[in-house]
C-alpha cells in the first residue's frame, strides 16, 4: 500500500452543527497548514455553518436535519471513499477546539510508525486546560470504552484522529451520537488494526464546553454501546 | 351464564381491531407478524374477559404462580415488555433508515455539485 505523507492525500473531515462564526476559521487555518482536501459535514445546522465553510474553501455535504455528529462522521468517510483518492483522513472538530498547527505531526507520527488509527490525546500534552468536568467524563467514558474494547484507553472522546485507508474500510460508524468516538476505538480494537496514541493541543471555548461529553451524553454512550453489544454482536 | 357488561364491551372492541388489523394487512400496511400477533393479542383477551376463571387458573397453574390475579399481572408486564421491545427495534430501524437516506442524499447532491 502507497503511505506517503503529500499533504494533498490527506483529507480533513470535519463534523459541524451550528458552527457558524468558528467554521471558517477552522477551514481557514487548515488550509494554511497545506491541506487543501477538507470535508466539512454540515449536519442540518441552523446557522450559516454550510455557507461559511463553502466559502472559506471546504467541499460541503448537507444533512438535510440533525443525524449528530457520528452520522455526520461516517457521512465524510463514505463520501471520501466513493469519490476521493487519499492516503489518510484526519477527523477534527469545528469549534476551534483543535489546533491545526498539530496536523504535521499527527500525520508523521501515523506514517512514521505505520499506524492505522492515530488518536490525538489531549492527556499526553502537558499544559491543556481541560475543565474538571471534561476529566472526570473522559475518565469515565476512558473506563466504557477500555471495558467494551478489553484494552486500556486514555482519550476515546478525542475527536482528532488519524486514519489509514485499510481502517476507513474496517471502521463503519452506527452509532449517530457523541459515542462513536468510543465506537471507533472499540473497532479498531477488534479489528487489530495498529493504534498509536500522540499529544495534542486542545483549547476549550464556551462553546465548545456545551458541546461533547457531558453525563447524560456519558448515559447515552453506555446504554448504546449495550445496546450494540447486545443486539449486534457482530458489529462491535 | 350470567355475563358482566366489561366481557360485552371487551370482546366487541377485540373484534373491532382485529377488523382493523386485517384490513391494514390488506391495504400492504402491517406485515404477516404483526398481524398475526395483534390478531392473537386481542383473541387472548377477549377470551380472557369472556372465561376470566378458567383461563388465569389455567395460566397460573401453567406458570407456577399460586395466584391467578398475580398470574394476569405477570403475563400482562411480559407481554408490556415484549410489545416495548418491538418498539424499540422498529424505532432504531427507523433512525438507522433516516440517517443512510440523509447521508445519500448528502453524498449525491455533493456530487452532483463537485
Amino acid at each position: 500500500m502507497t503511505r506517503s505523507k503529500d499533504k494533498t492525500r490527506v483529507v480533513i473531515v470535519i463534523p459541524a452543527y451550528n458552527e457558524g462564526g468558528r467554521i471558517g476559521q477552522v477551514v481557514h487555518a487548515v488550509r494554511k497548514q497545506g491541506y487543501p482536501q477538507i470535508v466539512v459535514v454540515n449536519d442540518g445546522s441552523s446557522d450559516e455553518t454550510g455557507r461559511e465553510a463553502r466559502e472559506a474553501g471546504a467541499t460541503v455535504l448537507d444533512h438535510a436535519i440533525n443525524r449528530g455528529a457520528g452520522a455526520a462522521t461516517q457521512t465524510g468517510f463514505s463520501y471520501v471513499l466513493s469519490q476521493l483518492d487519499f492516503d489518510a483522513v484526519v477527523t477534527m472538530d469545528g469549534d476551534n477546539q483543535h489546533e491545526p498547527a498539530d496536523l504535521d505531526h499527527m500525520i508523521e507520527e501515523h506514517f512514521a510508525q505505520a499506524a492505522d488509527l492515530t488518536i490525538g490525546n489531549r492527556f499526553l500534552q502537558t499544559g491543556n486546560d481541560i475543565p474538571g468536568k471534561r476529566v472526570v467524563f473522559n475518565r469515565v467514558a476512558n473506563i466504557v470504552t477500555s471495558m467494551f474494547s478489553w484494552k486500556s484507553v486514555s482519550d476515546s472522546q478525542s475527536g482528532f484522529k488519524v486514519l489509514s485507508r485499510e481502517a476507513l474500510r474496517k471502521i463503519h460508524i452506527e452509532l449517530d451520537g457523541y459515542e462513536f468516538c468510543s465506537e471507533i476505538i472499540i473497532k479498531a480494537h477488534k479489528s487489530d488494526i495498529r493504534i498509536i496514541d500522540v499529544p495534542i493541543a486542545v483549547y476549550y471555548t464556551p462553546e465548545s464546553q456545551q458541546k461533547g461529553q457531558s453525563l447524560i451524553n456519558g448515559i447515552r454512550t453506555f446504554s448504546n454501546l449495550l445496546q450494540s453489544v447486545i443486539f449486534k454482536s457482530r458489529q462491535l | 351464564m350470567k355475563f358482566e357488561v366489561y366481557q360485552i364491551i371487551v370482546p366487541i372492541i377485540g373484534l373491532l381491531v382485529i377488523a382493523m388489523t386485517v384490513r391494514q394487512h390488506l391495504l400492504g400496511k402491517n406485515t404477516f407478524f404483526e398481524t398475526s400477533f395483534w390478531i392473537a393479542f386481542w383473541i387472548f383477551v377477549s377470551l380472557i374477559a369472556i372465561f376470566p376463571d378458567p383461563i388465569t387458573v389455567f395460566i397460573s397453574k401453567t406458570l407456577g404462580i399460586k395466584d391467578n390475579i398475580n398470574a394476569i399481572i405477570f403475563t400482562g408486564l411480559a407481554l408490556s415488555f415484549f410489545i416495548h421491545f418491538n418498539m424499540f427495534m422498529i424505532i432504531k430501524k427507523q433512525n438507522r433508515t433516516i440517517t443512510e437516506l440523509v447521508r445519500t442524499i448528502a453524498i449525491q447532491s455533493a456530487s452532483k455539485d463537485g
